[in-house]
């Protein structure tokens, strides 16, 4: 039986230069620009913070229905509704700098419908000193290439962090998306034009039906899969990535508490994210990192850095 | 806001699965105000579980009576299914509670209160708050709709403390698509049936509110702008977490036209709402909602 106590043991990681008090952050587009979280959660304990996408305009969005329940888990189609950079500078930065003051990471997840947009919010972003680093949602139409998908092509994906890096004084991660057919050459192409780390995963393409109707169960038809459906596809990727990078990789899909997160380090993931998991239990978080922290006091595991990819195959 | 697990205390079946939930929580019950809801965790102990119903559903508190809120439901899903399993002694977390409420009227407005099935409800909650105004402030009438007599659960909260021989009896009407009970016909039909056909409209200025199925809400919302009157709606929308981070529960601002900021063009309801003035939204479910 270990003598250490949850409070000895350290919990901080780095990620590629950016040290954070502890591996638990908030994942994009749940958990809004932070200050919505304030009132339910105790946002300083947080490793880190992504904001919600921001492009360099506004964008309105889908239509309703924008979200559907699935078994252990959910559809969204929001559409990246988003109050674009000028939105995010005035009205969203005085809270994130106080939240970055409090020792809190704050990355800002980056959308673009072209190569040129991507740029511009990096370049926008430049010197904005709470803001540590960006997150390049790659899930995004491109709009030159006929609407498809930046991140579901490997000299796509490549272009937008090339053009993201060249745009930014901060390091850019880039968050994968798992709708490809080998998601560690997509993390190499990445990782070769200039990311910093790697967020894995995003959603999974999905329908759901409403039978009555025989109509898709979201406005525009498909959208994405969270929640604890994907969490064993994730695992799979991000294990796949980290053996296949030689940067950090951030890890989601599907986490609901400790045990889960330590999975995704297990699996080779520096530091984890929580998604869905908020609209359920907003302070998922805390427990996360409080039973992050007994875990391994339990094992006599000092530093939770010794987990990060010891999964044995 | 509060977010916590509160001790249910009661859960009434009034029959065609209509059912009415009771919780204690004495700091939300204080915070409630007519037109605010709650997004309630539907099977106790879900919290960390990963079978559905994965996400909290959100109710508008019908009823608060010392530190015990009443919701009212219609078991129509996962969720709802869910929630009858909920027994006295159950700890279900409750968030809330959340949202805006209605504009109260001024001294000396009567306050028409239009709900429709279960969205009844916040009409109880705000009839409520009316009654316990002195005087003036206190005028209101009530239009409540209902399908058919199997349905008459959803009035529950006017049969109980509104009936015939209280105070405020004798301006509540009642409305049955099939004349099983009172007006034979639609709640907005009846509304207009007594204000127009029969003339027995109150004096003086009056102010509308509305709770139910979208194409109702349509019809006060038309009623109203064609007579100029001021009204209120409370909408309800595909919600999954209730503070404004899925951003899944948009409603159409009725106002965007193109060429402002286009994130104005779809409003949160549960932060913007569920209150909205009737002709500041476009109520519209895409008939996707049930």
């Amino acid at each position: 039986m270990s003598t250490l106590r949850p409070e000895d043991v350290s919990l901080a990681v780095d990620i590629a230069g950016l040290s954070m008090s502890n591996p638990v952050m908030l994942a994009s587009g749940t958990a809004g620009y932070g200050a919505e979280m304030a009132e339910t959660l105790d946002m300083p304990r947080l490793g880190g913070f992504v904001t919600k996408g921001i492009a360099v305009h506004p964008w309105e969005g889908n239509a309703p229905p924008r979200i559907a329940e699935t078994h252990a888990g959910m559809l969204n189609a929001i559409g990246l509704q988003n109050v674009g950079l000028e939105g995010f500078l005035n009205d969203k930065v005085p809270y994130l700098t106080e939240l970055h003051g409090r020792g809190v990471r704050v990355v800002v997840n980056v959308i673009g419908k072209t190569l040129d947009e991507y740029h511009d919010v990096a370049r926008g972003l430049r010197g904005v000193d709470c803001v540590d680093a960006l997150e390049l949602n790659i899930s995004c139409p491109n709009i030159k290439e006929g609407g498809i998908q930046f991140g579901t092509d490997c000299t796509s994906a490549g272009e937008a962090t090339a053009a993201t890096v060249e745009g930014s004084d901060k390091p850019v991660w880039v968050k994968l998306s798992p709708n490809v057919t080998d998601i560690a050459s997509m993390g190499v192409a990445c990782e070769e034009n200039g990311a910093a780390a790697l967020s894995v995963i995003n959603t999974l393409y999905g329908l759901a039906v409403d039978l009555k109707t025989r109509r898709p169960r979201l406005s525009i038809g498909a959208g994405g899969l969270s929640g604890p459906a994907i969490k064993p596809v994730a695992l799979r990727m991000v294990w796949q990535v980290s053996s296949a990078c030689s940067i950090p990789v951030v890890g989601m899909g599907g986490i609901w508490g400790p045990e889960d997160a330590l999975e995704f380090m297990v699996c080779g993931a520096s530091a984890v994210q929580i998604g869905t998991a908020n609209f359920v239990d907003p302070r998922t978080a805390e427990a996360c990192i409080d039973g992050m922290a007994a875990w391994c006091a339990e094992r006599g595991i000092s530093d939770i850095r010794e987990i990060v990819g010891t999964l044995n195959v | 806001m509060f977010d916590r697990r509160c001790e249910v205390t009661g859960h009434r079946d009034l029959g065609s699965g209509v059912r009415v939930l009771s919780f204690r929580d004495a700091a939300m019950a204080a915070d409630v105000r007519p037109g605010t809801f709650v997004m309630l965790e539907t099977r106790p102990g879900a919290r960390g579980t990963i079978a559905a119903p994965v996400l909290p559903r959100p109710f508008s508190v019908q009823r608060v009576r010392g530190d015990v809120l009443d919701v009212m439901y219609r078991v129509v899903g996962t969720g709802t299914t869910a929630m009858t399993e909920l027994r006295p002694g159950d700890r279900p977390r409750v968030l809330g509670p959340l949202g805006n409420s209605f504009r109260m009227p001024d001294p000396g407005e009567t306050a028409v209160l239009m709900g429709g099935g279960v969205g009844i409800p916040p009409m109880v909650a705000l009839a409520d708050a009316l009654a316990s105004r002195d005087g003036d402030g206190a005028r209101f009438e009530a239009y409540l709709g209902v399908s058919g007599a199997a349905d008459r659960g959803c009035m529950v909260g006017f049969d109980d403390d509104y009936g015939p021989d209280s105070p405020h009896g004798d301006k509540v009407f009642r409305a049955t698509m099939d004349g099983s009970i009172g007006f034979h016909g639609h709640v907005v039909a009846a509304w207009l049936d007594r204000w127009e056909t029969r003339g027995l409209r109150p004096d003086g200025s009056v102010r509308l509110y509305a709770c139910g199925p979208m194409v109702m809400l349509r019809a006060v919302a038309a009623a109203a702008v064609e007579r100029g009157l001021p009204a209120q709606v409370s909408v309800e929308t595909m919600m999954g977490c209730g503070i404004g981070i899925c951003m899944g529960c948009v409603i159409e601002n009725k106002h965007y036209d193109g060429s402002g900021n286009p994130y104005d063009r779809w409003l949160l309801a549960c932060r913007k709402g569920p209150v909205f003035d009737a002709d500041a939204v476009i109520l519209d479910d895409g008939g996707l909602l049930h």
